[in-house]
């Protein structure tokens, strides 16, 4: 990067800066030139003294304990006023956290990670937490991109900056703060600044990270709410509402379906979750050193599952709930079962350092075992359901009768009448004209709900014909079919590699060959050579047009040079025909440098490690799409389902009214 | 007889259950974006894909719905970006926005259930129209459900006109005043959407979010 200013550390010596790593709205996080294990953060705008000075003291205060868990500032950066404008702390490595407590981005990102790796770096988490306490300083804005988590499922705090610091008698305060990870009494706050923070606040975010972990990224105050309207998380963690709390049901709340119950756990981190999210936390909360002896304890109970190998849990529960998750929301939490890591019996690592125990045929077996999407079934007619007459239309057909039957006997008692008493047959027609209108009268209801229901019939049809079109859309094996092929060019790829590889060695080979002819062909020199008819003048030309030697000699160099007709073309091409096949490869020194087969071994190697993490997780995202097309193909069913009973009643009341 | 199979709707929750933003862009399809615009808008909604995958926690926690008009139909339902497919839209048809927005605002009530169901989170939603012209069926009901949606804070609706769109309209239906778009700058439309939504994809469900202003020189729309 260029900057107009010179810059320079706390020592005075000037810093140049590489490539831009990052961009933030405070600032923008550079390569420094010449040093790998350092970056410089360098601030948008201009700082306020009090920013400078907390960076000065940073720096001072900095220590190795910090440094273990914190990309500490180690060094101020000013520019030519001497005002500060960023600084110099290590660089940092691993993926931020939330992609592995995030089952979905954990089988992609940390595919290794089993339960023990969680519990980990849950207590690597309370380490770090320890490490700013006891140093007096508070992390204050804690959120799910300031940590970051090695595959060691070590942690690294970034954004030092912002923390609460303490230099002496002076504390340098954190002015943010993400309210979905701020303990109850900070919730409503609208300004952090001037706020002094408390190691309390912080064990609150400690803890819900810690459950997060845990809990496969669920998110301690997230439930079902069983009152009405919203239950926003920051709401809930002012009202104390902890969903897998032992109050949680008196708060109206209940975890999420398919969650980890909290009941899974060791009765130690059971007991610390309940304390860490009561009423009573607001004064005061398990701290970090709790935390590491309770999930170090359980780190100590797990026990694998008879059926999944990535599956390990407390022991204390009865089965195992990885598997019973699972099952039950059809959701990947961990790799599945596979027999990647064990290498099977008799079977001889390759030659090339593939990864422990990788088995391309095991792990294809894996991907072709994983069921394609079901095709869209052909949805049934709903006329052809079996289904029985509405409530209304099978009334209001029992009225019929009841009319039909009324008319009938007020027919047969006006004929008597009139058989009777002829004389009265005004009166007879009358009343039976009467009655009969009555009964038309009620009828009218029938025709009502005639047409009600032909409109609520093409209402569903309506909707039916949506559904079967959403059910199609739903059932497209788009993504599927594209991630196997994605997995097939890998595999061809993998498979390719050995003859890749030999392929480059060959070139080498070729090249090393190529260089020793070339400097045996140097040896021969023109000016030395029997060669009849030319002559001196001649050869003077040729070295004119940097003809030399027998590595010069090509016909169409030789085209070039005027007045060299086709005999002596020919007779210099025989010449160092005659010369080169005299050549003979000295294979002690041409061999192939080290270092650049070492070159083509490791552009092989990376591959194949990146064709191998590929393929490994290939069959648990080919799992995951699957599940997606079936679950969305069940909810378009589930409610084509009622839809077409509900069309089928329609279509038969329109039929008998 | 016909099984169908009752199986839990959790698969998506339980390998993600970060809160979700949900997005339904309302896409005009009429006749009169043949041409030019309507490959334009496909453009744009492609590399809004991509800018949205770019962001890890995006990625996690927008959803994305599609929904076009005329006819009125759910081209894509929600999904995160990566289960977003973008559709490619043709143009045919009136315009029969009402609907269009009916059709939105009942989508986002089902989806917000299925959170409620699954115990997930959720910001609060935006519907994002997009339209060259003016509605061809009664758009009264869609405006007043767009004025209760906005009072209630159930989602924030964003109406944009394109080329010669009836603002006036459009300002009839949103609260917000409507904007409209320089040329066919889709592509900035839908890199300043992806930004918006990746910001609030980094707050937390209830926040206030400060957007960038489109309507600034250098910026994509006119109000």
């Amino acid at each position: 990067m260029k900057r107009a200013a010179r810059i320079v550390t706390g020592s005075g010596a000037e810093v140049s800066f590489g490539q831009e790593l990052g961009r933030g709205g405070e600032g923008s996080v550079f390569e420094v030139t010449g040093r790998s294990d350092l970056v410089a953060k360098l601030y948008h705008q201009p700082l306020p003294k009090e920013k400078q000075e907390k960076i000065e003291a940073m720096v001072r205060l900095k220590t190795e304990r910090l440094l273990r868990f914190t990309v500490w500032p180690v060094d101020v950066l000013r520019d030519a006023g001497r005002r500060i404008v960023g600084f110099l702390m290590p660089v940092l490595s691993g993926k931020e956290i939330h992609k592995l407590y995030g089952p979905k981005t954990r089988l992609t990102e940390f595919p290794q990670a089993g339960y023990p790796f969680l519990i980990h770096t849950a207590s690597n988490l309370a380490r770090a937490f320890a490490a700013v306490h006891e140093a007096g300083h508070v992390v204050g804005d804690i959120n799910h991109s300031n940590f970051y988590v090695t595959d060691q499922a070590t942690i690294l705090m970034l954004d030092c900056d912002s923390f609460q610091v303490q230099s002496g008698s002076t504390q340098f305060g954190c002015d943010v703060g993400i309210p979905m990870y701020m303990p109850p009494e900070l919730q409503g706050v609208t300004s952090f600044r001037g706020m002094v923070r408390t190691r309390n606040h912080d064990n609150f975010g400690l803890a819900v990270f810690i459950f997060m972990l845990l809990f496969m990224g669920r998110h301690p105050f997230a439930g079902k709410y069983a009152g009405p309207g919203d239950m926003p998380i920051e709401r809930a963690i002012r009202e104390f509402r902890f969903a897998y709390g032992p109050s949680a049901s008196a708060r109206q709340m209940q975890p999420p379906p398919g969650a980890l119950p909290l009941q899974v756990l060791t009765p130690a981190l059971q007991e610390l979750f309940a304390r860490a999210f009561s009423q009573d936390s607001v004064k005061r909360r398990p701290d970090a050193q709790e935390w590491i002896a309770a999930l170090q304890d359980m780190g100590g109970t797990l026990v694998p599952c008879a059926a999944n190998v990535w599956h390990q849990y407390p022991s204390h529960a009865r089965s195992c709930p990885w598997c019973a998750m699972e099952a039950a929301t059809g959701g990947m939490l961990f790799r599945p079962s596979d027999a990647v890591r064990r290498p099977a019996p008799g079977m001889k690592r390759k030659a090339a350092n593939s990864a422990a125990g990788f088995q391309l045929s095991a792990v294809w077996t894996q991907i072709q075992r994983v069921p394609a999407p079901a095709p869209a079934r052909a949805l049934p007619e709903p006329s052809t359901l079996q289904t029985q007459l509405s409530a209304p239309a099978a009334s209001c057909l029992r009225y019929r009768k009841w009319r039909i039957g009324l008319s009938m006997l007020s027919l047969a008692a006006a004929v008597g009448l009139w058989l009777f008493f002829p004389g009265l047959w005004i009166v007879t027609a009358g009343v039976l004209a009467g009655f009969n209108l009555l009964l038309l009268a009620a009828g009218r209801g029938r025709r009502r709900l005639r047409s009600e229901r032909i409109d609520e019939r093409d209402r569903l049809r309506v909707r039916w014909n949506e559904l079967s079109r959403r059910y199609i859309e739903a059932s497209r094996a788009g993504p599927f079919s594209s991630k196997l092929q994605e997995l097939e060019q890998a595999r061809r790829d993998y498979l390719g590699l050995e003859a890749f590889k030999a392929a480059e060695l060959r070139r080498l080979q070729e090249k090393q060959r190529a260089s020793q002819l070339q400097a045996y062909l140097r040896k021969y020199r023109i000016d030395e050579a029997q060669l009849d008819g030319i002559g001196p003048g001649r050869r003077a030309t040729l070295a004119l047009f940097g003809i030399e030697t027998a590595l010069q000699v090509e016909s169409g160099r030789l085209a070039k040079v005027p007045g060299f007709g086709p005999a002596n073309t020919r007779m210099l091409l025989a010449w160092r025909d005659r010369i080169e096949r005299r050549f003979v490869f000295d294979p002690v020194l041409g061999q192939v440098p080290k270092s650049e087969i070492a070159a083509v071994e490791r552009v092989v190697e990376t591959r194949m490690r990146e064709l191998e993490r590929r393929l490994s997780i290939g069959a648990a995202e080919l799992m995951r799409i699957s599940a997606g097309i079936r679950v969305r193909q069940e909810t378009v069913l589930r409610e084509a389902g009622g839809t077409a009973q509900a069309l089928a009643e329609a279509e038969l009341d329109v039929s008998v009214l | 007889m016909f099984e169908f199979d009752q199986i839990p709707f959790a698969a998506e929750f339980a390998e993600n259950p970060e809160p979700r933003c949900p997005c339904i862009l309302l896409l005009d399809t009429s006749y009169s974006m043949s041409g030019q615009p309507i490959e334009e808008l496909n453009r744009g909604l492609s590399s809004f894909k991509e800018e949205l995958m770019t962001d890890s926690m995006s990625v996690k926690r927008v959803e994305l719905a599609v929904v076009s008009f005329g006819p009125v139909q759910a081209t894509s339902e929600f999904g995160t970006p990566d289960d977003f497919y973008p559709p490619t839209l043709t143009a045919s048809g009136n315009t029969p926005m009402g609907a269009a927005i009916e059709k939105a605002v009942s989508m986002l009530e089902t989806r917000k259930n299925v959170y409620k169901q699954n115990g997930i989170s959720y910001y609060r939603p935006w519907i994002f129209l997009i339209t060259d012209g003016a509605p061809t069926d009664d758009w009264q009901r869609a405006a007043s459900l767009v004025r209760s949606g906005e009072a209630a804070k159930s989602f924030m609706f964003f109406a944009v006109g394109v080329e010669n769109a009836d603002m006036n309209v459009l300002a009839q239906i949103s609260t917000r005043a409507p904007l409209k778009l320089k040329g066919l700058r889709f592509a900035d439309l839908f890199s300043w959407l992806s930004n918006s939504l990746n910001s609030v994809s980094h707050s937390t469900p209830g926040d206030q979010i400060r957007l960038e202003n489109p309507a600034s020189p250098e910026g994509w729309a006119l109000i």
